[in-house]
């Protein structure tokens, strides 16, 4: 299976909002749409879907036009919400029935997802079981509510999942919860596309990045590749006295000096090399000595900060 | 482009609407309206029966009546009242010629002709159980064989006296100076009067009942921002089709369950004033006989008229909920619906009152016939009073259904539009530019 994204593009009258926009997924796992508030992103996924018309491209499902009333798609929405006064088991078998799934079918699988996802005692609560009333969203908290809408992206075993900012608004508990399922999911072969605020979890999963920037395609490629093209320019010094003074002198840029220790950027691996020779030579005390790669947020910080 | 919609409209129309329905059954307010409404239309009639109709206490505590007849007309047989009504049908009426002596359930009914008045006196003992209440109740019954028998022994015919008892009315004509005379139109009756009231308040009871079903379900997917889960699913079309269906099977039903609830308060009061058919109240059997007098296609044309003044209203809602974004919204933006409906509702209360009053038709009611907003109120008025041909009638309904054909093309532009939108309310020019867009990017 493989899913192509090509050349998509959309206007407001004359105002581009998403430019040419293209990447492909050979194999399963997830595919990460980065980009700040108003960046494309929203727009890129309803028009993958055919939520949305776009003004040119194509979406290609292996090779033909991706069909959303043929193919099976779960998609968790940026803007999402349950029906508040209908009882939760309701309108999962209201949406189940809307994809085609057969009632007994539907049920067997709320239950193993309403297991899996600890969301059991409302919708077989304890008091109500016997008349078969499940609670209704009202009564949810919202973290519990979007465990639900989470559900309901699941409930048919969708071969491409689409997660508009599946963590937002999540507790450290239900988000460590969301994400090892979304880790299974991978793991059972899904193809997933997700766009997120939290470039931690992108990291954690995704291995091929888009970073839009005012709908343009800023970046885009492989995360371990692009990294990689950036080089180890991240140098973190702790020492036991104040070393401002030869920092300077070595032209190395301050990112920012804090009591845990002075963040700095170098120009290439050789000048970090060269502090810490003349740090060892002038016998200034190292506590911690690290030169990495720039982090995903760092990057991203880079390609699409200046959105405003 | 290939990433437009391409589902099938018709899919999932018939989960929509089933779903629509039966959450509109189960929320609360329907519910409780549903079963209030069903409550009071169980017990309408055994309730008017009480109080409107003490004469049909269905007890009558005499066991014989003696008919002692002083006129000379021979009238002392009343038997007919057992055919008439079952609580006499146990009762022996026996003519005597004298005053008897009466024992424990008897009663005597002397009638007599003092001067130019007939008297039927009714005599029972104080010692019998035999209240005064329990005559007075069964007087008019009495006093209507007894008008009966008096045309039988004078051998008068029921037309011959109908056209004795009809009231003679008079008409002033002033003929024009070349002569001619000015067309009039001929005034309705207070009880047709009443029935074009009644049409009126049936057609705003149902749109009032569909408005705020349709519209509200429609409102709520996206006030509740569940609309981008169902798109996946679901074709906007077919969304906002199964919504609008949906809600006007609601009213159909909770309109079904009342009308079953007056069958049963029929049948109910029936068996407890043990009548042998329904006694309707006076003005609903007014507005059968008005009904009674009516072509079945006359009638047909009517009913479809209601149809469609409540799917075009309930459409009308339909764009309403279609262009919010929000439930707070949608309540100031129904106040301009309420005014088109208010607007259509009077329009068809000042032609009746026109018509009481013997206005001539013209051309202004007419052009109304053709006003989506007016023609629900105005044409089964026009057609029940004679004023417009079958014909017309339905030239006036095929042009309502093409509003609605036209009405729900353009709902259903709105509110593929509008389902994303999220934002403060918009003005109707911008949601027209907004789907305008929409449709030139397809």
């Amino acid at each position: 299976m493989s899913l192509e994204v090509k050349n998509l593009r959309k206007k407001y009258g004359e105002k581009v909002v998403l430019a040419d926009l293209n990447f492909s997924m050979k194999e399963p796992g997830v595919y990460a749409l980065l980009g700040t508030n108003g960046a494309g992103k929203t727009t890129s996924i309803r028009i993958i879907l055919g939520m949305l018309a776009g003004n040119g491209g194509e979406v290609l499902w292996n090779g033909k036009p991706l069909n959303t009333d043929r193919m099976n798609i779960g998609y968790l929405a940026e803007e999402r919400g349950l029906y508040p006064k209908t009882e939760l088991m309701d309108q999962l078998l209201y949406f189940a029935q809307l994809k085609n799934m057969k009632r007994e079918a539907a049920k067997k699988r709320i239950a193993d997802l309403a297991k899996r996802f600890e969301v059991e005692e409302y919708l077989y609560p304890a008091g109500k079981k016997k008349r078969g009333k499940s609670n209704t969203a009202e009564q949810l908290s919202k973290g519990n509510q979007q465990k639900i809408q989470m559900l309901l992206t699941l409930l048919s075993d969708p071969e491409l999942i689409v997660l508009d900012e599946p963590l937002s608004g999540l507790d450290p508990v239900n988000s460590d919860l969301f994400t090892s399922i979304i880790r299974e999911e991978i793991d059972r072969g899904k193809y997933m596309i997700m766009s997120s605020h939290q470039m931690n979890v992108i990291e954690e999963f995704c291995e091929n990045v888009t970073i839009l920037n005012r709908g343009i395609s800023v970046l885009q490629g492989n995360l371990n590749e692009i990294k990689k093209g950036y080089g180890r320019v991240n140098l973190f010094i702790k020492c036991e006295k104040d070393i401002t003074g030869l920092l300077t002198e070595s032209g190395i840029s301050i990112v920012k000096q804090t009591a845990e220790g002075n963040f700095l950027k170098v120009k290439e691996e050789n000048q970090a090399a060269k502090l810490l020779e003349r740090l060892i030579s002038e016998n200034v005390p190292i506590i911690h000595y690290e030169l990495r790669e720039p982090s995903l947020h760092e990057i991203f910080i880079e390609k699409a900060g200046d959105s405003d | 482009m290939n990433t437009t919609d391409k589902r099938n409209p018709v899919k999932n129309l018939g989960c929509v609407i089933s779903y629509t329905l039966i959450q509109n059954f189960k929320s609360g307010g329907i519910k409780v309206m549903t079963i209030l409404f069903f409550i009071i239309a169980l017990g309408s009639m055994p309730v008017m029966q009480f109080f409107n109709s003490p004469d049909n206490d269905n007890t009558f505590p005499v066991d014989t009546v003696y008919v002692l007849d002083e006129t000379g007309l021979g009238i002392n047989d009343f038997s007919a009242l057992k055919e008439q009504n079952k609580k006499y049908k146990d009762v022996t009426f026996s003519p005597v010629t004298e005053l008897k002596d009466l024992s424990s359930e008897e009663m005597q009914l002397v009638i007599s002709k003092p001067a130019d008045t007939f008297m039927i006196q009714f005599i029972a003992s104080e010692e019998d159980g035999i209240s005064e209440d329990d005559i007075t109740k069964a007087t008019p019954d009495f006093n209507e064989i007894f008008y009966k028998e008096r045309m039988k022994a004078l051998d008068i015919t029921p037309e011959q006296d109908a056209v004795m008892q009809a009231k003679a009315e008079s008409e002033i004509t002033i003929l024009s100076a070349e002569g001619t005379v000015d067309e009039k139109t001929e005034a309705v009756s207070q009880n047709q009067y009443y029935s074009f009231l009644f049409i009126i308040v049936l057609v705003v009871f149902l749109i009032a009942f569909s408005a705020e079903t349709v519209s509200s379900s429609i409102a709520l997917e996206k006030s509740n921002k569940l609309v981008e889960s169902l798109m996946l699913c679901v074709k906007p079309s077919t969304l906002i089709s199964g919504k609008v269906i949906g809600g006007l099977l609601t009213v159909i039903l909770q309109v079904g369950i009342i009308i079953a609830g007056l069958f049963a308060s029929a049948y109910l009061s029936m068996e407890i004033y043990n009548l042998d058919a329904p006694m309707l109240p006076k003005q609903m059997q007014d507005f059968l006989s008005q009904i009674e007098g009516h072509s079945w296609i006359s009638l047909f044309i009517v009913f479809l008229f209601l149809l469609a003044g409540v799917v075009f209203f309930a459409t009308l809602a339909g764009l309403f909920g279609a262009a919010v974004s929000s439930m707070e919204d949608l309540a100031s933006g129904m106040q301009a619906y309420n005014i088109l409906m208010i607007l259509g509702a009077y329009s068809g209360i000042g032609i009746s009152m026109m018509k009481l009053l013997g206005e001539q038709y013209n051309w202004v009611e007419k052009l109304l016939c053709f006003v989506p907003i007016c023609a629900p109120f105005i044409v089964p008025i026009n057609l029940l009073s004679g004023q417009i041909s079958v014909l017309f009638a339905l030239l006036s309904l095929l042009v309502q259904i093409g509003f609605i054909l036209l009405l729900g093309a353009f709902v259903f532009r709105i509110y593929r539009a509008m389902l994303l939108y999220k934002g403060e309310r918009l003005k109707i020019k911008s949601i027209i530019r907004l789907s305008k867009e929409r449709t030139e990017n397809q």
